[in-house]
């Protein structure tokens, strides 16, 4: 497994302005991710992860400090090369799924694919069969969001995250929605990617799930207040 | 192939919705298909060349007279060699002017439309006779064989499609004339003609009084402006004007095309006034279609901020959003088309019935290649127009805050404005189209009930015209006209009869004349129309006598030359003099004897009763003094006078069987066609007016309603604590008022200004006109009431608990 450095975060800091009122939302973040990691996030509610989680996928900008990507530093973008490089190296989970209800299955798992310029109509199959099968979701290709149960759907979501082979999954609170059995299969699924080599961060409230990464970072007010490499890791290596 | 991915979920969207597609549809329609409509009807009458080689180039020269254009045959014979002498704007310079024809072969007469022309005329269309040749310049000599060349419709009408008509002679207006040349179906040039007689007046040989009105027909050089060749007819008439000021007082000349020509006087501004009214409806309709996707566009913000997570490039994301538009835009305006294309037709059969004359052959309203090519790229528009706001608005949403938490704060904001917005352009711009049509509505009323200064009901007229050959004298004239006249009258049914060379309501002959007494300053002599009358056809009109007396048979030729002349004529020229008694005289015709004034007759109108001729005064003589070969002849009945056309025109051939009864119409239908274009246009705007109230009416309604639903979980909150009712009921009509006055506050002064156009031009005589600007806010402030009142009501029906729980 490759320990390249995959992002680096240097002095980073995120502040939003609302009428008058500063919020620093995040403060002096340093991070790095090695590719290959399976590192969760976690901390108390308003703590700052989720716009971490944004800043990490290009979602948001922030108010200073360095991001480096691949190499790339990707705080001075225009929009659409940010949109470029979501749509190439971050694949997205959300909690609450977040798949687009009147597409299918199969729609929405090429959806990142169909913007990308130069991919065959075969190959975009090609690829959503593969990310459908890899979350056992192939039979279901051409059912609506609707028709699915919310484990299903998240299964979904994983696939379209996969589909165009990122070189980060960012998943804030994947399982949040889901009863533990589904969430279950969820954390299996994102186990195994990671096995077959993807790099993935999380963000999760519960401590259970944070314990099956390998790294677990923890933010407080806005700061990295603990960095730790757990069982898990040493068990991989 | 991404293009067709995303085309395949705009389709389904559109499907999923059936109710908004079909509104959106049904919205486009109506104003793709009017727009298209007035579109294929204005380029048709006035701007599509003529259907010739060179119909680009084709234009057609006339006089102007104190600033009113004058067309088929207003230049005078010898200004328009003056234009062809001094001029080098044209490759083709020749000139006609309309005639009758009046063809007869012994058992048959009839009449026709003929022009009597240059022979250069086939040369400048272009067109070859299907049989025989066209005119020669030796035809066009003084002293040359009678020769004609004909239509096709008259071949076939009047000849039976005889095919060895070449050569064969025909008694036209008494005078055996051999036939030519056939021209091919359709050839009408230049209005709607079917006899071509070469024009053999000789300018060197006639006085400028006694010379015939001519059109030029010009083509224009390549490399000459039309302005340029506009300046140089004008310097030139100006010229003669000072040289000439018997003939050419306040007279210039102008060019124009012939499809301008025909339209006439102020048919410039009012079609500026359609396209103008057209282009609102289809704003309008833009706007409407523009603010439902918006709102859909609102409603799917979710998936677009996941879209945009999913690293859409933000034109794949416009593009999406475009397509819906584009589908709604292509639907509404192949629908618009056949609506469209079905309105055509409906014109083209009702407009024969409102014109005063033959419909021009190039009026040719239908679709074509060309209208479908304009079709596709007004569509292409609006699909831009309606889809490019919501599109780009929710493309450079803050998708991240969607995406966090599903709320709608950040978006509801910004819609609020744009809402506001539209609301605000809907209220202007139906006010605007509202105040046009209804001015139009009560100027025409008044136009309607135009009292012509006679009483002109219960009549039949025609026209009737003496060959030039047969009456050559004054007595033959008098005594047929006294033949006529005394045999119509002793028809059953008929209660009088008369004759003038014009009659209220018909155009007449403008002319120049002086008064006893009286400077003419720098040659700029007066103007009032010559009307000829035969003894007793004032009485028979019911012309009012405000004092004197009328003509009567001692009003003979030798005997004092005498005339009656309307009050506002007298008032004039002798204000508080007696005009009884004073004397004048024409300027441009031979006769320059005095005239002296007998009789005054209430103002009578000549012409169409809009501004520009129904305040000319007239001067009325009797015909026993000035006899003359055209004359409209009327006849009184008890009854339904259409029920006489028959007595009437077999009394005319009776008296002379070469002479036929022409245009013989009920005077009332006349009148009706001679403002038919007015309350044809009113009709329009009616329909333009009506399409933008309900456009107007909706979109404010969808508006509103959608702002008020997004506001529901606000309503419910501050019901919550403790707002009443009737103060969130307040508070929502006061914004939807706030609106209302904005757009009102744009849109009356802008209403009032584009309606002054048409006050101008039919200039009323009250200023009832001006009810308009308080009824038309008050109609809208009541439209917009209603339109806020109803989701307002919907939204305080709502329990507070479920309007918290509403999203
Ligand atoms: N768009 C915004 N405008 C203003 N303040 C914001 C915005 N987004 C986040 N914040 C603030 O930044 C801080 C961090 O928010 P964030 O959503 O990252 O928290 P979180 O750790 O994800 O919380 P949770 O576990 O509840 O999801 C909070 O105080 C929040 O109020
Ligand atoms: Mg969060």
């Amino acid at each position: 497994m490759s320990k390249q450095t995959l992002i680096r975060l240097n002095n980073l800091k995120k502040i939003f302005y609302t009428d008058e009122v500063e919020t620093h939302a995040l403060s002096d973040i340093q991070l790095s991710i090695n590719s290959g990691e399976f590192l969760s996030i976690s901390g108390p509610s308003g703590c700052g992860k989720s716009t971490l989680l944004s800043i990490l996928g290009l979602l948001d900008t922030p108010s200073e400090g360095e991001y480096v990507l691949n190499g790339h530093s990707v705080v001075d973008l225009t929009s659409a090369q940010r949109a470029a490089i979501r749509n190439k190296e971050v694949g997205f989970i959300f909690q609450s799924f977040n798949l687009i209800s009147d597409l299918t299955v199969e729609e929405n798992v090429a959806l990142p694919l169909t913007y990308r310029d130069n991919l065959k109509k075969a190959d975009i199959k090609s690829q959503v069969k593969s990310a459908l099968e890899k979350v056992d979701m192939a039979h279901r290709s051409n059912h609506f969001p609707s028709q699915l149960s919310g484990g299903q759907q998240q299964r979904v979501a994983v696939a379209r995250a996969i589909a165009g082979n990122p070189s980060i999954i960012l998943a804030d609170e994947p399982t949040g929605n889901l009863d533990t059995k589904n969430a279950e299969a969820v954390m299996q699924l994102l186990e195994k990617l990671h096995s077959e080599g993807a790099t993935i961060c999380m963000v999760t409230h519960d401590p259970r799930s944070a314990e099956r990464a390998e790294r677990i970072v923890e933010i407080l007010d806005g700061k990295i207040i603990a960095d730790s490499i757990t069982h898990k890791s040493t068990a991989v290596a | 192939m991404k293009w067709l991915f995303d085309l395949k979920y705009a389709y389904r969207m559109l499907l999923k919705n059936p109710g908004f597609s079909g509104l959106t549809i049904a919205v486009m329609t109506a104003g793709l298909g009017l727009c298209i409509y007035m579109f294929s009807f204005i380029q048709s009458v006035m701007f599509r060349p003529l259907p010739f080689e060179n119909g680009d180039k084709m234009y057609v020269v006339e006089a102007e007279i104190d600033g009113v254009f004058y067309n088929n045959g207003s230049l005078l014979l010898h200004d328009y060699q003056e234009i062809k002498q001094q001029t080098d704007s044209f490759s083709i310079i020749g000139a006609y002017y309309p005639s009758t024809a009046n063809l007869s072969n012994g058992d048959r007469a009839e009449r026709y439309v003929a022009v009597n022309t240059t022979a250069n005329l086939f040369d400048y269309t272009g067109i070859h006779p299907i049989m025989g040749r066209t005119l020669t310049p030796e035809d066009n000599q003084s002293g040359a064989q009678k020769v004609a060349v004909i239509g096709y419709r008259l071949w076939q009408d009047y000849f039976n499609g005889a095919t060895d008509i070449i050569g064969k002679t025909v008694k036209n207006n008494g005078v055996v004339t051999e036939i030519v040349g056939v021209m091919p179906e359709g050839f009408r040039f230049p209005i709607n003609h079917q006899v071509w007689i070469p024009m053999t007046d000789d300018h060197t040989r006639l006085s400028r009084t006694e010379a015939p009105n001519v059109s030029g027909f010009v083509l224009l050089k390549d490399d000459v402006s039309l302005e340029q060749a506009s300046q140089e007819i004008k310097t030139i008439m100006t010229e003669l004007e000072k040289r000439y000021p018997e003939t050419n007082s306040r007279t210039s000349g102008y060019i124009t095309t012939f499809k301008k020509a025909v339209m006439g006087n102020g048919s410039e501004m009012i079609i500026g006034m359609m396209l103008t009214a057209v282009l609102f409806v289809l704003i309008l309709a833009c706007v409407n279609v523009g603010n439902l996707l918006f709102a859909r566009a609102n409603e799917r913000a979710k998936e677009t901020a996941i879209r945009v997570a999913l690293g859409a490039p933000q034109y794949r994301l416009i593009m999406q959003m475009m397509w819906e538009s584009v589908i709604i835009c292509t639907i509404g305006g192949l629908f618009g088309l056949f609506g469209a294309a079905w309105a055509l037709e409906l014109t083209v059969d009702t407009l024969p019935s409102l014109m005063p004359m033959e419909v021009p052959y190039f009026w040719t309203l239908e679709l074509d290649a060309e209208l479908i090519a304009q079709t596709t790229l007004i569509v292409l528009l609006t699909s831009f127009l309606t889809g490019i706001v919501p599109a780009w608005k929710m493309s450079r949403s803050d998708f991240n805050a969607v995406l966090r938490d599903g709320t709608r704060g950040a978006l509801s904001k910004r819609a609020g404005r744009v809402n506001q917005i539209l609301v605000i352009v809907e209220v202007a711009l139906s006010c605007v189209l509202l105040c046009m049509s209804g001015v139009l509505v009560v100027l025409l009323q008044e136009v309607d009930q135009t009292y012509y200064g006679a009483n002109l009901d219960n009549k039949l007229k025609a026209r009737i015209g003496l060959p030039e050959i047969s009456y050559d004298d004054d007595t033959s004239k008098e005594t047929y006209f006294l033949q006529l006249l005394t045999r119509l009258k002793d028809k059953p049914g008929v209660k009088s009869a008369g004759a003038m060379s014009s009659l209220p309501g018909e155009g007449a002959w403008y002319t120049t004349f002086e008064t006893d007494g009286r400077e003419v300053i720098e040659n700029n002599y007066p103007r009032a129309h010559l009307i000829i009358s035969y003894t007793g056809t004032m009485q028979a009109l019911n012309m009012p006598l405000v004092s004197g007396r009328y003509f009567n048979i001692n009003d003979r030729k030798g005997n004092q030359r005498v005339a009656i002349v309307t009050r506002s004529l007298a008032e004039k020229y002798w204000p508080g003099e007696d005009p009884l008694g004073k004397q004048l005289r024409w300027i441009e015709t031979d006769n320059k004897e005095w005239i002296t004034v007998v009789g005054i007759v209430n103002h009578t109108i000549h012409g169409q009763p809009y501004s520009m001729m129904k305040h000319r005064p007239s001067i009325y003589v009797p015909y026993s003094q000035q006899p003359s070969r055209f004359m409209d002849l009327f006849i009184e009945v008890s009854g339904n006078p259409n029920d006489y056309r028959q007595v009437l025109s077999s009394t005319v051939s009776s008296v002379d069987p070469e002479v036929p009864a022409y245009n013989v119409n009920t005077i009332d239908d006349a009148l009706q066609r001679s403002t038919g274009g007015m309350f044809f246009i009113r009709s329009l705007f009616s329909v333009f007016a009506l399409c933008a109230l309900l456009l107007a009416s909706s979109g404010i309604y969808g508006v509103l309603a959608n702002s008020t639903a997004r506001r529901t979980q606000e309503i419910g909150i501050r019901r919550a604590i403790g707002a009443s009712d009737e103060k969130i009921l307040s508070m929502m009509m006061r914004q939807g008022w706030f609106q209302l006055s904005i757009g009102l506050l744009f849109g009356l002064p802008l209403g009032y200004l584009t309606s002054l156009g048409f006050v101008q031009l039919v200039g009323p005589e009250s200023s009832n006109y001006l009810w308009v600007f308080l009824f038309i806010p008050t109609t809208i402030a009541i439209v917009v009431s209603l339109a806020t009142f109803f989701p307002a009501k919907k939204a305080i029906q709502m329990e507070p608990s479920s309007a918290l729980r509403y999203e």
